[in-house]
């Protein structure tokens, strides 16, 4: 169906050329580079030690309960905000899905918004809403209901939030877009034949619409596993994931080779995810 | 015919509604507060309510030599980025759509890569590059690495459109002895406009909003969110930063707002 050979089809594959050497010249050879690096010993200052000196031990290092430690956390808190950004953006998407066209465009509007605007500027909005004397605590303060600022960031759950804020809005779309795809008169159909809300939710809807919950995962789960700059400002350092301190190795620690090491591990992580998710998602689509 | 249909249904259950509004007013709430304290008098903490109101931080704003300097050069870099991101987005996409290749899965997999990965990983791997290959971070460090995860964008879009479109116009151009380029002209840019459009908006986007990667290969640049990012920790005129905030957020808005209603002029 796509691309049938003609004329033209001899010379057409060179057009992917340009794009094809830009990205094995400023991404797969870069990544090669940090393969590289993650098995030579560290130089003093940051870099590599020239000559260049093999060494597994930053591998070994990785295995530390330390790290690893980290590792787990940071799927952990991915896991979580994935969760927790399906579940609240499966219902909107629906509510977005199922209102009359003129709702339809001003709700979606509201979703777009946020997700056009600065990731940072987000990050930061909760901050503020969240901060000693931001707005809740601020609020609380003035209604009298509590005497001292509530600690509310720099703490796992104020990353969690701050996350969830962050990469809600990368859920809710491709979910809507399954959703909306979807006839809900096919529910109507099934609890004529019988079935239940629930059952009628679990067999019907959930799996004709799970293309776009799967794209969610995947979209939420990625950035947030590898996240460095949002624990860094929701964490106020006290937060540690992969991210954080792959950053650190390249910043103060002044250790390439490790920061690679661990770079490489999240990037194994990460594809075989997303690998994963691909196959599913393929045998969903398969008709029958 | 559609909106009959839904109207049918009737109204959503209540826990329904109830959890859209609880939603939309947690995405929209931190934003709320963005814009109120733009307009607080207290300089330095954010107390509530904000003790007085002015509009002085949008003088001082615009009179901070910094703030311009982080916005134009976020626009440039998203320009520049966008406009690489087009070209070479469009002829992979021409080349994928148009003719089976030995590769062609492995190619859509590596234009993908990059927005697949962490942003993390291609920072620091781009750091390590440059570091090694002794280019100078800055304008040119930047823009390379933002256009690394655009092309997919554009590639995204352009190919939808193609497989949408078909190829019998193309076809019934040339039989009708057109030359490539009078078919390209005529035919195939009108039809990939808008996919064009679309596909250079949400790299533009895209490439504004990067903080992760720029992180690594901007050396002593500071783009817009960079700016930001640092004025997190210092505590002077923090309502500038505010006043950035809402410019930012207004000027994502604007486009959106306007795309809408132009599509909600045309079919579906």
């Amino acid at each position: 169906m796509t691309g049938s050979d003609d004329k033209s089809g001899r010379r057409g594959p060179l057009l992917v050329l340009p794009a094809a050497a830009y990205l094995m010249i400023f991404f797969v050879l870069p990544l090669i580079i940090v393969l590289v690096i993650s098995f030579v010993e560290r130089g003093r200052a940051g870099g590599v030690r020239s000559p260049l000196a093999p060494t597994i031990q930053y591998y070994i290092r990785l295995v530390d309960p330390l790290y690893v430690g980290i590792f787990f956390k940071s799927a952990r808190i991915a896991l979580l905000v994935t969760g927790v950004c399906v579940l609240l953006g499966y219902p909107l998407a629906v509510f977005i899905g199922r209102s009359p066209p003129r709702l339809r465009s001003p709700l979606l509007m509201l979703v777009m918004i946020p997700f056009w605007t600065n990731f940072l500027v987000r990050t930061y909005a909760m901050k503020q809403l969240l901060g000693a004397e931001g707005g809740i605590n601020g609020l609380l303060l003035w209604l009298g209901l509590i005497h001292s600022p509530l600690s509310l960031i720099f703490n796992e759950f104020s990353v969690v939030l701050g996350l969830v804020y962050g990469y809600f809005p990368f859920a809710v779309l491709p979910m809507y877009a399954s959703i909306e795809k979807f006839d809900l008169t096919l529910m109507e159909a099934a609890s004529d034949l019988g079935a239940n809300l629930r059952r009628a939710f679990l067999q019907v809807m959930l799996p004709l619409t799970f293309p776009g919950v799967l794209a969610a995962i995947v979209l939420v789960f990625v950035p947030v596993v590898g996240a460095f700059i949002t624990p860094d400002i929701m964490g106020g350092g006290k937060v540690e994931m992969i991210g954080t301190l792959i950053n650190r190795q390249f910043g103060v620690a002044r250790n390439w080779p490790f920061g690679s090491a661990m770079s490489l591990a999240l990037m194994v992580m990460v594809v075989a995810g997303v690998l994963y998710y691909l196959r599913s998602s393929e045998e969903k689509e398969r008709p029958i | 015919m559609r909106s009959e249909a839904n109207e049918s249904r009737g109204r959503a259950p209540l826990s329904l509604r109830l959890a859209t509004l609880g939603v939309i007013l947690f995405l929209h709430v931190p934003m709320a507060i963005i814009f109120l304290y733009a307009f607080t008098t207290d300089d330095a903490t954010f107390s509530f309510p904000p003790p007085g109101l002015t509009f002085d931080w949008f003088g001082v704003a615009v009179h901070r030599p910094d703030v311009w300097q982080a916005l134009l050069l976020s626009l440039r870099v998203a320009l520049i980025a966008t406009l690489a991101a087009l070209v070479l987005g469009t002829l992979a996409a021409t080349a994928v759509y148009r003719s089976k290749f030995f590769g062609r899965e492995a190619i859509s997999f590596l234009l993908l890569l990059p927005l697949a990965l962490p942003g993390i990983v291609s920072g620091i791997a781009l750091r390590s590059a440059i570091g090694m290959a002794d280019f100078p971070f800055g304008f040119w460090t930047i823009v390379i690495g933002h256009a690394t995860f655009c092309i997919v964008v554009v590639y995204n879009n352009v190919l939808a459109r193609y497989r949408r479109t078909g190829r019998s116009q193309v076809e019934a151009s040339m039989d009708l002895g057109a030359d490539p380029l009078q078919t390209f002209r005529y035919v195939i840019l009108p039809a990939i406009g808008t996919a064009l459009l679309a596909g250079g908006m949400l790299a533009f986007a895209l490439s504004f909003d990067e903080i992760v990667v720029t992180t690594f290969t901007a050396g002593h640049e500071e783009t817009l969110p960079i700016w930001m990012f640092s004025q997190l920790t210092k505590p002077r005129q923090r309502p500038v930063t505010n006043v950035v905030a809402v410019f930012v957020i207004v000027l994502t808005a604007i486009p959106i707002f306007l795309a809408n209603r132009l599509t909600q002029g045309g079919s579906e």
